[in-house]
């Protein structure tokens, strides 16, 4: 019996399984589905797949599920290679990218490259790059570009009490709920580029949780030295700002947008440029608290 | 465009949202998606190639219950033309006048809020978004926000 872990479940294969896995595909090889997109792993060895595993466990949030499915099938197709040099390399649908030495990076691409094409082709739901969290069981969504200070908000917004949904997607679905992507934040040290990992249970948040509504949108990025002094926009101007922060919404603009609608229509939308992190998430639960309570709640926000 | 051309919306390679007071319109051949206050909104939707400019004034008089001068008709079809949203480009009724000077003649005057359109493009890479993670040194110059310098070990750094 082959034995293998995989992010800390087991997977027991008969030699015969395993052997017939190879006869039949040439390559090892796994498919999986995750938010309804097929992807086909391919890898030039087993310990490589074992990683291609891992890395898209870990990219997708454990949101995957095995399925049985030919690479010709597939929506999106990786093959993952060892180049002669000892150096590691992707092919993307077709493309490659140029070898890494190192194999902690080629993992990290792989990441964000697993991420991305499945945010892209989700055909029932729209991946906005944003952080999100919850107060009371509706979201705080905070779109944001990488280097705009969007996990550091969200780090200290769930230090002060909110519910972690996201440090990097809104997922949002047809009816205009939000899903939580809750995987470990990725903060960057003071002046640094390489992330790390925080787990949020370590800043005495919690994570995860249902579908919810959107209560808050908050558009904003850190300058230094700039105060937190929001002003009201409209939902077009908000929905023309997050639209370059959408993933793959050139494949289905029509989709996107009325998803977009769905999901901030009730929403107070808030813009403002910010500085001081502390004070701003102290300033925008505050705002959060004066929120009319939601239809049929029966209680005050 | 003289006063005798009928502007007609264009129709074709658009995603149009409804939303109040405001409609977004997303072109799929250009990758743009541009915001139209009410104003732009009502004249855009009253161009139906059959109208000329003062007849679309009376409509969107009638849509949005507020006289409505000529001048702003021109100034929402020099924007519609200028992005894109009308069959037929048209050339700008204010000649030798800037956009800036033209807004503020008839701002003052003006009882409806002043056609405008915002618009922004929108990102064909997928790698466009996904925290400065890179496969070339073209999707570090596709996040603005990152250090831009160079592709390095699938990060862009510098």
């Amino acid at each position: 019996m082959f034995v293998e872990r995989i992010d800390g479940e087991t997977i027991l294969m008969t030699a015969k399984e395993k052997f017939l896995d190879y006869q039949i595909a040439g390559r090892p090889s796994f498919a999986f589905r995750s938010y309804g997109v097929r992807v086909h792993l391919t890898a030039d060895d087993v310990d490589l797949l074992q990683t291609g595993i891992r890395v898209a466990k870990k990219a997708l949030v454990g949101r995957l599920n095995e399925i049985d499915c030919s690479s010709q099938d597939a929506d999106h197709r990786f093959s993952l290679h060892r180049s002669a040099d000892g150096g590691f390399y992707i092919g993307d649908d077709g493309a490659e990218t140029a070898p890494m030495a190192d194999e902690i990076a080629f993992a990290r691409l792989l990441n964000a490259m697993i991420r991305a094409n499945v945010a892209a082709k989700a055909k029932r739901f729209v991946f906005l790059h944003a952080g999100v969290v919850t107060v009371a069981g509706r979201a705080i969504v905070l779109p944001g570009d990488s280097y705009s200070g969007k996990t550091r908000l969200v780090a200290e917004l769930i230090r002060r009490g909110a519910t972690y949904f996201s440090d990097e997607y809104a997922v949002m679905d047809e009816r205009g709920m939000i899903h939580p992507f809750d995987r470990d934040l990725s903060l960057r040290p003071d002046g640094g580029h390489v992330p790390y990992d925080v787990r949020p249970e370590d800043l005495g948040a919690n994570r995860g949780g249902g579908p919810t509504a959107a209560a808050m949108l908050i558009l904003t990025k850190y300058e230094p030295g700039a105060a937190w002094l929001p002003e009201r926009i409209s939902l077009g101007q908000a929905i023309l700002e997050i639209v370059p922060k959408c993933i793959g919404i050139a494949s289905n603009p029509e989709f996107h947008l009325n998803v977009l609608h769905r999901t901030f229509e009730c929403s107070i939308i808030l813009k403002s440029p910010r500085g001081d992190t502390p004070e701003t998430a102290k300033r925008i639960l505050q705002a959060f608290y004066k929120l009319p309570a939601p239809k049929g709640s029966g209680r005050l926000i | 465009m003289n006063i005798l051309e009928l502007p007609n919306a264009r129709k074709r390679g658009l995603a149009v949202q409804e939303l109040p007071n405001e409609v977004l319109v997303y072109d799929l051949e250009r990758d743009e998606a541009h915001c139209l206050n009410e104003t732009a909104a009502a004249v855009w939707r009253a161009c139906d190639g059959k109208k000329s400019v003062p007849e679309i004034a009376s409509a969107v008089r009638l849509s949005l219950g507020e006289h409505v001068s000529d001048d702003v008709i021109w100034l929402a079809l020099d924007q519609l033309s200028e992005h894109r949203l009308l069959e037929e480009e048209i050339s700008s009724s204010f000649s030798g006048q800037s956009r800036r000077e033209v807004l503020k003649r008839i701002g003052v005057a003006s009882m409806v809020a002043l056609p405008i359109i915002a618009s922004l493009a929108a990102p064909r890479s997928v790698l466009a978004n996904v925290s400065c993670a890179c496969a070339v040194q073209s999707d570090c110059q596709l996040q603005p926000n990152c250090p831009q310098i160079q592709c390095l070990a699938g990060i862009c750094s510098n």
